[in-house]
């Protein structure tokens, strides 16, 4: 199942670590992933990925192995141990707007990458293509960098090997490094700390002094704010039918915040002018700037929360409003998580490779998927994962063609169908049936043993020994016990739909037996097969008339 | 018309679980539940000497003190399991309202039958059906009391088996059997 090429497979073996192999790839800038195979691209910095296209290589043209640089040398990374070569071939390109990297998929969970900064590359040339000689003669870049000598990327036309294809894979590559390389997003740190020293806020606070000062310079703050997002919205005038611009996601809330100027851009748009969505992915930088003030200002709010919580109780009031507010911010910050913008046109046909990755890590941050019970439906991930992007949405289509690749890849989780009822969800391959249907019947037997309330039950919820955990008698009728799927979905935490699919499963592997009357069906531990019917004998001693 | 269930008769502890109650759509925990159905059944009309089980006048279906009750297929299926085992025979096979209870099996009755027989000396002598049911020498035995009807399928086993043979006698229950 794995489509590795001989030549890479013979060169390293059996071997899982990054460190056997030697070759261009190990030797630029080593580059991490995160635990499902993405790149982790520096948000803080503001990087965002901008290109993709696979089967490209890599090559080192000079003799001998690339000289490692002194730091290199210095660092704690160790020498690769096997034998050099000069070529990395299937390898998927990244383009991102600090810096080149190159990925190349070892096994399905094991992935290498190495990138190199764009501030590294002296001279970009396109050369290859056909010429009278050697007519199909592959299309290249030849790539001059500072630190790691020249290199020699080549195209190979993406997974269909089309040689039209890498003509115009080439093409595209160049242009977006290009582009990069003129924006320099890397300085924009730099930039922004100057801008923040310019600020005329600040300057105000030198002449006024006390409460004054910090309240003038809020309002002055939050005008700035405001007119930020009105000028990275309104700025250029006309502007490109993209949708980028909208009013949700990171700018729209951040204009509803400031309660200012709601720009929408769509009523500006015309054209195909795409100087407009320039601008505003260089303003874009600035305005995550600002959430992560708010983002640290919730920070330092919970710390001295926690440092007084000790003292005072009567401003116990007054800090739970505060931690409400400040919990919701972050919630809605925290939705916010994404900094690809990956859409289905730039990056051709791994798109759903990719979604796919980035789901798994999507889920597994926060743990959502093990708070919910180590698996979730599909309706349940399609709104959370789009209401996380809030733009560029994937399709329903999108993620059951992503599910096929989860598997493939091995990332731990997949996709598995409830037979009966034809229930999809997304479980966690740890996930184990026998253990929750274990949980299930030890739930149902702890339902027989609830007869701290018998008989006289109004008389209790008078005198208020009743207490919230306390099993009450249903007004007609007689107690029995039993589970049902609302009881167990309020005990473990997860959907009562995903409740009833586990009842059932539990049922088929013989751990529980059902009870199934006009009220719903009643889950019970299956007495038939243990043959104890012991606590049952308790009716016995009533007559019947 | 229900029958009461008299005070004398000790339900088993499971007839107080609900899910007695629902025939189980799992098949190897219906098995054990239609099983149970089975005991109940017959020891209920054995203890209590009913012979006959007449479906919608049995008391069985329902358990007032769990309030729970079968509905008329699960009862269906409860019985087709019953007949087929062995235990019940349709009085009425089309309609399927009145079944006799097999409180022994025929072939069970019939080797108690020869067994007693020959352990007393009956062998190729003759005795009567009225001896056999009520006669001084089977007490204690399991077809003492036994319905005619029955007595005459067990014999009709035997005689089928070659080991006894039937005598029309003045009335029915004069009829002799002659044991090989």
């Amino acid at each position: 199942f794995e489509k590795t090429i001989v030549t890479n497979e013979t060169i390293m073996a059996n071997s899982q670590n990054q460190q056997q192999r030697w070759s261009p790839i190990t030797c630029i800038t080593p580059t991490e992933l995160s635990p499902s195979g993405l790149i982790l691209l520096d948000s803080n910095d503001g990087e965002v990925e901008t290109l993709v296209r696979t089967n490209v290589e890599l090559r080192y043209n000079g003799s001998g192995p690339l000289p490692l640089q002194k730091q290199q040398q210095q660092s704690s990374r160790p020498r690769p141990k096997g034998p050099w070569t000069p070529i990395d071939i299937h390898l998927s390109i990244h383009i991102t707007t600090h810096r080149i990297v190159f990925l190349y998929e070892q096994s399905p969970s094991q992935s290498i990458a190495g990138s190199i900064p764009h501030p590294q590359i002296h001279t970009l040339t396109p050369t290859g293509g056909p010429t009278l000689l050697s007519p199909r003669s592959s299309h290249k870049i030849h790539l001059s960098t500072l630190a790691y000598g020249d290199l020699l990327i080549v195209f190979r036309g993406g997974d269909a090997s089309s040689y039209s294809q890498s003509a115009k894979d080439r093409d595209d590559v160049f242009a977006a490094i290009q582009k990069a390389r003129k924006r320099k997003a890397w300085q924009d740190g730099e930039r922004a700390k100057m801008k923040e020293q310019l600020r005329p806020s600040r300057g105000v606070v030198g002449r006024k002094v006390g409460v004054d000062a910090i309240e003038t310079r809020n309002v002055m703050r939050h005008e700035e704010n405001a007119s930020l997002a009105e000028e990275a919205f309104g700025g250029g005038g006309g502007g490109g039918g993209n949708s980028y611009i909208s009013s949700s996601g990171i700018g729209g809330s951040i204009a509803k915040k400031m309660g200012g100027s709601s720009v929408i851009m769509g009523s500006k748009m015309g054209g195909k002018n795409t100087e407009a969505i320039d601008r505003f992915l260089i303003e874009a930088g600035d305005l995550t700037k600002v959430i992560q003030s708010y983002v640290a200002k919730i920070e330092r709010e919970r710390a001295s929360a926690a440092a007084t919580l000790s003292s005072t109780k009567s401003s116990n009031g007054h800090k739970a409003n505060t931690s409400e507010d400040t919990a919701k911010l972050v919630n809605m910050l925290e939705n916010m998580g994404m900094t690809s913008a990956l859409s289905a046109k730039e990056s051709g046909s791994v798109y759903h490779k990719q979604l796919s990755r980035q789901l798994v890590d999507f889920l597994r941050k926060n743990d959502k998927l093990s708070k919910a019970g180590g698996m979730m439906t599909l309706t349940d991930v399609y709104c959370l994962f789009n209401r996380a992007r809030a733009t560029n949405l994937i399709s329903p289509e999108d993620l059951l063609k992503s599910l096929e690749w989860m598997e493939k890849l091995k990332l731990g989780m997949s996709k598995r169908v409830f037979e009966e009822s034809g229930v999809v969800v997304i479980q966690d391959d740890s996930f184990d049936d026998e253990l929750m249907a274990r949980k299930l019947a030890d739930l149902a037997s702890e339902s027989l043993h609830g007869e701290k309330i018998l008989g006289n039950q109004m008389n209790d919820v008078q005198s208020g020994s009743l207490g919230p955990g306390d099993r009450i008698m249903p007004a007609k009728g007689v107690f029995v016990g039993g589970i049902t799927a609302l009881d167990v979905s309020k005990a473990l935490k997860f959907s009562a739909l995903l409740a009833n699919e586990q009842l059932l499963s539990a049922e088929r592997m013989g751990w529980l037996c059902r009870d199934s009357t006009i009220e719903g069906i009643r889950f019970f531990p299956n007495c038939f097969s243990s043959g104890d019917f012991s606590i049952f004998a308790r009716f016995s001693s009533t007559a019947v008339r | 018309m229900t029958a009461t269930i008299p005070d004398s008769f000790k339900f088993p502890d499971f007839y107080n679980f609900p899910p007695f109650f629902t025939i189980q759509p799992v098949l190897a925990t219906r098995e054990k539940q239609l099983g149970q159905w089975r005991e109940l059944i017959l020891r209920y009309h054995t203890d209590l000497k009913i012979k006959t089980l007449v479906l919608h006048e049995c008391p069985l279906w329902k358990n007032p003190k769990i309030e729970r009750e079968l509905t008329g297929d699960e009862i269906r299926l409860v019985m087709d399991d019953f007949v087929t085992s062995g235990h019940g025979e349709w009085e009425d096979p089309q309609t399927r309202t009145r079944c006799r209870i097999l409180w022994r099996k025929p072939e069970q009755l019939a080797s108690d039958i020869y067994d007693w027989a020959v352990s007393n000396g009956y062998v190729n002598s003759v005795c009567t059906v009225f001896e056999l049911h009520s006669g001084e020498d089977v007490n204690g035995m399991s077809f003492q009391g036994a319905d005619e009807e029955l007595l005459r399928r067990a014999l009709g086993i035997l005689e089928s088996q070659g080991k006894c043979a039937l005598f029309r006698g003045d009335t029915s229950s004069e009829d002799g059997i002659k044991f090989f």
